[in-house]
């Protein structure tokens, strides 16, 4: 009995664990900014910081770049619980586009007004 | 000039706080009718074997309600559907709701069910920010006899995006000494007929009878009510249909004199949330642990009743739901309360399958 108490702690703590770090930065509405340290006029992700924002730079983050199949730098994606909502891509100039906080912030609209 | 830009800076702050208050607010009205539900038939015969129903029909039930909200639904909540004040949001009970900053929800109901009027009022605000958290309520449902209101402040502590520790204290009141059963006092000091001669100025009279068939002799009372009418032929019969009634009275009416508390009570709260369309978890809970009284008749008050003031109230709850594939689900939900001696147990669960 003792034993099976003890497995079923463990199997509550890995799953709580898993659950809490599973791909936490796509979590209710996430903006990501996908670039790379060399990119000296970064995009600022100070307009939707009312909303959970994260940063990845390809020379610390491969692995993220990689799994969310990153091809251009930067890029910025919209997430809702985990479902992409925007990619928005930078061309050769490794420049985002000029409306990229407009049609963000479209979308973010959109999924406030959908939760009320 | 200066003035004039002053000016224009608040009007422009204004309408920036305007907006935010009021964005994705929604005012509703809605009026609903149902079949209330029906007791069995009775009958009543007289003397003359005349048969004739007795049967009390309940009229149709009704509510309307009048409500502005701005209250987010969680992932899993249904949101396609128009307000009409039936709707359960978890947002109520968790400490968390699914958007920082202000959340709100004004409601008033009005109405008949199984023919009882009732008028039911609820207010809830609630702002959220990163770091604390401040919440006010106040219910009042004539339907369940609920009554209170609350003041609740917390700082609050974010562990990852999911965990939410808070801690600090809630203001409450309530209309009810908890625990005070004064009819029980009364009883023990006095007999039960004292009740009706002293508050209800009920009377009665002592008979013999005798049954012609046995020749078995005995004696019993007749009731009187404060007008001198009959009411009842026997003290079993009084106390069967009659002596509930002033029960009741008499404790609504010694319990309105003693009258209201507010407590003051530490909160430690804990809310974990985590939404994907195909599975999802959400848990919340509050246990307030040590409290203060602060207001009311402290003979009365609950911590009296059961003589400390450390006694646990705790409200917890989650919600758990898993699309195991595009046929199959499993949900299930549980609230449990206990504030003073009230508790609330709510359980659902379920599966779903697509055929």
């Amino acid at each position: 009995m003792k034993y099976l108490k003890n497995k079923l702690c463990v199997a509550i703590a890995l799953f709580v664990f898993s659950v809490t770090h599973s791909q936490s930065y796509k979590d209710d509405i996430s903006v990501v900014l996908y670039t790379a340290e060399f990119i000296k006029d970064n995009y600022s992700l100070k307009p939707f910081r009312e909303h959970n924002i994260n940063t990845f730079y390809i020379e610390k983050d491969k692995n993220i770049h990689a799994n969310d199949k990153i091809m251009y730098l930067p890029t910025i994606c919209l997430y809702n619980n985990g479902e992409l909502i925007e990619k928005i891509e930078a061309g050769l100039s490794m420049k985002l586009p000029e409306s990229t906080t407009e049609r963000i912030q479209e979308h973010i609209d959109e999924l406030l007004q959908d939760k009320f | 000039m200066k003035y004039l830009l002053l000016l224009l800076f608040t009007i422009n702050a204004q309408a920036d706080i305007f907006k935010d208050v009021f964005k994705y607010a929604t005012l509703y009205g809605a009026y609903s009718q149902s079949n209330s539900i029906q007791g069995d038939k009775t009958f009543y015969v007289t003397q003359s074997s005349e048969l004739i129903e007795t049967t009390q029909r309940n009229s149709a039930d009704e509510i309307k309600t009048f409500g502005f909200r701005k209250l987010a639904h969680f992932g899993y909540e249904d949101k396609d559907r128009f307000y009409d004040g039936e709707e359960q949001n978890n947002s109520l009970n968790s400490n968390i709701g699914n958007v920082k900053g202000l959340e709100y929800l004004f409601e008033y109901q009005e109405g008949r069910q199984q023919s009882m009027e009732f008028k039911n009022k609820q207010l809830f605000v609630r702002y959220l920010s990163k770091w604390w958290i401040a919440k006010a309520e106040a219910n009042k449902n004539e339907l369940v006899d609920i009554d209170y209101k609350s003041l609740d402040l917390r700082v609050r502590i974010p562990i990852g995006k999911k965990l939410s520790l808070s801690v600090g204290g809630v203001y409450r009141t309530y209309e009810k000494a908890y625990g005070v059963n004064p009819i029980q006092k009364y009883l023990e000091e006095n007999n039960w007929w004292n009740l009706s001669y002293d508050y209800f100025n009920h009377t009665d009279a002592l008979y013999s009878y005798e049954n012609l068939m046995t020749g078995e002799t005995g004696y019993d009372y007749f009731w009187y009510n404060a007008q001198g009418e009959l009411i009842s032929n026997s003290d079993l019969d009084y106390r069967n249909n009659i002596y509930g009634q002033l029960v009741n009275q008499y404790n609504k009416e010694q319990l309105a004199m003693i009258g209201s508390f507010a407590d003051l009570s530490s909160v430690i709260g804990l809310d974990f949330y985590h939404y994907r369309k195909n599975f999802w978890v959400h848990a919340y809970g509050n246990i307030l642990p040590h409290h203060k009284l602060q207001k009311g008749d402290e003979r009365y008050s609950y911590g009296n009743f059961i003589g400390k003031d450390n006694w646990i109230d705790y409200k917890y709850g989650g919600v758990f739901g898993v699309r195991l594939n595009k046929k199959l689900g499993l949900f299930s939900e549980i609230t449990m309360q206990r504030y003073w001696d009230r508790e609330i147990k709510v359980i659902k669960a379920g599966i779903n399958f697509k055929i």
